[in-house]
């Protein structure tokens, strides 16, 4: 059963479940920055590793063993997206979603910000930190606010100085890894109108049906 | 969501190794491209 129905997680489980159920996983891989899932086709699928706040032992309490993934059925892990609670969970869920998602159109390869036409009249407002992205931004003379959940890397605003920024952004630079947070739906609903909003990152889901308008 | 900026895998084998060594970005990029789809609004 679908619990998250009507989220973006519960849609990219609605998207991709049928494709699902015809594969299994071939293969794990669990970093410390990104997670990795490879179905018996081949293709393979990557999310950012959560940081989550429990201890290693904690996790490892509620997380299935590593080498006891591979042969499951991809609609088994996939299946977790719906379940929240366990980012680690969730992440490997979205990795097996991205290796499931063939997306074979791209209206251009390599740095997006060649294509955003940023202008010293852009507020820009990047949630979650991409180090190689800020030099190349305040080169063009944009103001740049870095949203983060780590103090160390951005701002950590409340609730209602972070919707202040993003009602008044005119480009908004999302890390995808907001939908292993459960946040990105909040985020988008505090966007006012930006020019252009961004989903960023080797854990985008690049399954454009998923983010149309309803 | 205007623009979705993700990844296209090439060496699948390559990039899982790294990934399970603690790897991140930059040590992948030979492995994948960087991929682009603008929405519309």
């Amino acid at each position: 059963m679908n619990n998250s129905a009507g989220t973006l997680a519960g849609r990219l489980y609605d998207f991709l479940r049928e494709e699902a159920a015809a594969r299994r996983i071939a293969a794990v891989g669990i970093g410390a920055i990104y997670m990795a899932v490879r179905l018996d086709n081949g293709a393979l699928g990557l999310a950012a590793a959560p940081v989550t706040p429990w201890s290693p032992v904690a996790q490892a309490a509620v997380f299935p063993p590593e080498e006891s993934l591979p042969g499951r059925p991809a609609a088994a892990l996939l299946a977790w997206l719906t379940e929240g609670g366990d980012p680690w969970r969730t992440a490997l869920a979205l990795a097996t979603a991205n290796a499931l998602i063939r997306q074979e159109r791209s209206d251009f390869d390599g740095d997006p910000l060649d294509h955003f036409q940023l202008t010293a009249a852009d507020r820009v407002v990047m949630v979650g930190r991409f180090t190689p992205l800020l030099t190349r931004i305040e080169a063009t003379g944009a103001a740049l606010t870095v949203l983060e959940k780590d103090p160390a890397k951005g701002m950590v605003l409340t609730p209602g100085d972070r919707r202040g920024r993003l009602q008044d952004c005119t480009l908004a630079i999302i890390t995808a890894t907001a939908l292993l947070y459960g946040d990105l739906e909040d985020i988008l609903a505090d966007l006012g109108a930006p020019r252009l909003v961004s989903l960023l990152g080797p854990s985008t889901p690049m399954l454009p049906p998923l983010f149309a308008p309803r | 969501m205007t623009h979705l900026g993700g990844v296209r895998i090439r060496e699948a084998a390559a990039v899982l190794d790294i990934v399970a060594a603690g790897g991140g970005t930059r040590a992948m990029r030979p492995f994948l491209e960087m991929t682009n789809l603008f929405l519309k609004g």
